[in-house]
């Protein structure tokens, strides 16, 4: 699978365009501009706007190459790179990104722009929605790993995710997800979140027994995938997968 | 559960407490009321219902089926909270009248976007009503299964553990897609239904079945391919 030709980003704003913004675009060299302007000839654009899931399928699928939340303030580094590289890139509200399951999104757009299928396309979903979830729960809410181990933990974990994804600033944390394709190694994907970070290979070399009822995601992650690392001290998740056998 | 009644411009039960299969007998006596006369219209309120659970959905689909055979007509009001989410999630909003939202303020569900203009909604897992199977019961999960269904796993959990000392098929062929939340939450349930007396049985494919096999589940509960 090739990458398309790198282009520069350019951000389509579907409302007024926030301060932080466009702050946030100068500094990475990319264009702003509204929505109903159009997008500028050779460039690739991304779409900035409120968080739907009519919206956020928009800025997924060609021309667009990803979607920004419009609350967020902009692209970030590894985002912008995907996109520019003829990537995709999309960046929600922890709110959002909760309630949109963007990790069934991305998988259906990596089937429709990068043409994988089946069985690779089905791992590639469970493993970004269970990146996504770490993200949400662990990363952005900061909710404890072993809660969800009783019934009674489980209650808990309830009551805390109702009470986090109800407090605006909680709320508002952003997730990232990247995704291009490197000729040598197959579909790289990032997900990233805004908490406090943590020891992903430490996470990674714990043993998990048949009868665990926490802390699976990472070793299902580690199953699906060529290979998987953690970045930015523990709050970005690095999978790569492999497109050829 | 505690059921009061009012006459007004319509006869009005106020429904308080917990619904569950317990209450039987009291919700009857409402439904025999329900079902008499013509072109009545009996309002249900139920603002101070903190639970219900699938044999409480259940009531409520027959006191609609029991009015409109009838000509009478049943309007749930002001459904609040956890109550209010199940309502949604059952679909219970389409199948019945209601009407609300109450005049407490019903604490913010975790499926709603707080920050922000929009408000998307995840879609969620269905659950079927406990049915026979051979010898033993069955329940049957469709959509997605996933760590923001931990409402619906707990009203899961105690359907089933009403249950006690009998064999439970939990029907996974009609998930799109189960992630490792899910998987835990089955974990849990297995171990709760021991505690009642009660076997788990898998019945998965697909996908499902491959996560399951890949999380070596098979050696704690008997998977099988049909349902």
């Amino acid at each position: 699978m090739q990458p398309l030709e790198a282009r520069p980003v350019f951000l389509l704003v579907d409302g007024d365009i926030p301060a932080g913004l466009a702050r946030d675009a100068a500094r990475l060299g990319l264009g702003v501009g509204p929505f109903a302007v159009g997008m500028a000839p050779g460039t690739t654009p991304v779409l900035v706007a409120a968080a739907t899931a009519d919206s956020v399928l928009t800025g997924l699928l060609p021309p667009f190459a990803g979607f920004v939340d419009i609350g967020l303030g902009g692209l970030t580094p590894r985002t912008a790179d995907a996109a520019a590289a003829g990537g995709l890139c999309l960046s929600l509200s922890t709110a959002a990104a909760y309630g949109l399951e963007p990790a069934q999104l991305l998988s259906e757009m990596v089937c429709r722009r990068f043409g994988v299928a089946g069985v690779l396309a089905e791992m590639i979903e469970l493993a970004v929605a269970e990146a996504v979830a770490n993200a949400i729960i662990h990363g952005n809410l900061e909710i404890r790993s072993d809660l969800r181990a009783t019934l009674d933990g489980f209650q808990q974990f309830s009551a805390q995710l109702g009470e986090r994804l109800g407090d605006p600033a909680l709320a508002a944390r952003r997730i990232d997800v990247a995704m291009f394709i490197d000729p040598e190694k197959g579909l790289v994907v990032t997900v990233s979140d805004q908490g406090k970070g943590f020891d992903i290979q430490r996470e990674l070399t714990k043993p998990v027994d048949a009868g665990a009822k926490s802390g699976r995601g990472l070793a299902l992650i580690r199953k699906m995938t060529r290979a998987v690392a953690g970045a930015d001290d523990g709050r970005t998740l690095t999978m790569v997968f492999a497109l050829t056998d | 559960m505690d059921i009061r009644m009012t006459d007004g411009a319509e006869r009005t039960y106020f429904l308080s407490g917990r619904l569950s299969y317990k209450d039987n007998d009291s919700f009857k006596e409402m439904i025999s009321d329900i079902a008499s006369g013509r072109d009545r219209t009996v309002v249900i309120d139920i603002r101070e219902l903190e639970h219900l659970d699938s044999f409480g959905i259940g009531l409520f689909l027959v006191a609609r089926d029991e009015a409109e055979r009838c000509g009478n007509r049943v309007v749930v009001r002001n459904p609040q909270g956890a109550v209010q989410r199940i309502f949604t999630l059952a679909k219970l909003d389409l199948a019945l009248t209601v009407e609300g939202p109450g005049h407490a303020a019903p604490p913010p569900p975790p499926r709603r976007v707080m920050a922000g203009a929009a408000q998307p909604q995840r879609a969620g897992l269905s659950v079927s009503a406990i049915g026979r199977d051979g010898d033993g019961l069955k329940v049957a999960l469709g959509g997605r299964f996933t760590f923001a269904d931990h409402d619906a796993f707990e009203d899961i959990v105690r359907a089933i553990v009403a249950h006690p000392n009998t064999r439970m098929l939990i029907d996974l062929t009609g998930l799109d897609f189960m992630d490792s939340a899910g998987l835990s939450m089955l974990l849990i349930l297995r171990d709760e239904a021991l505690r009642h007396g009660i076997a788990i049985e898998l019945a998965a494919t697909g996908r499902v079945a491959q996560l399951l096999k890949l999380a070596s589940v098979g050696s704690l509960v008997t998977i099988r391919a049909t349902a």
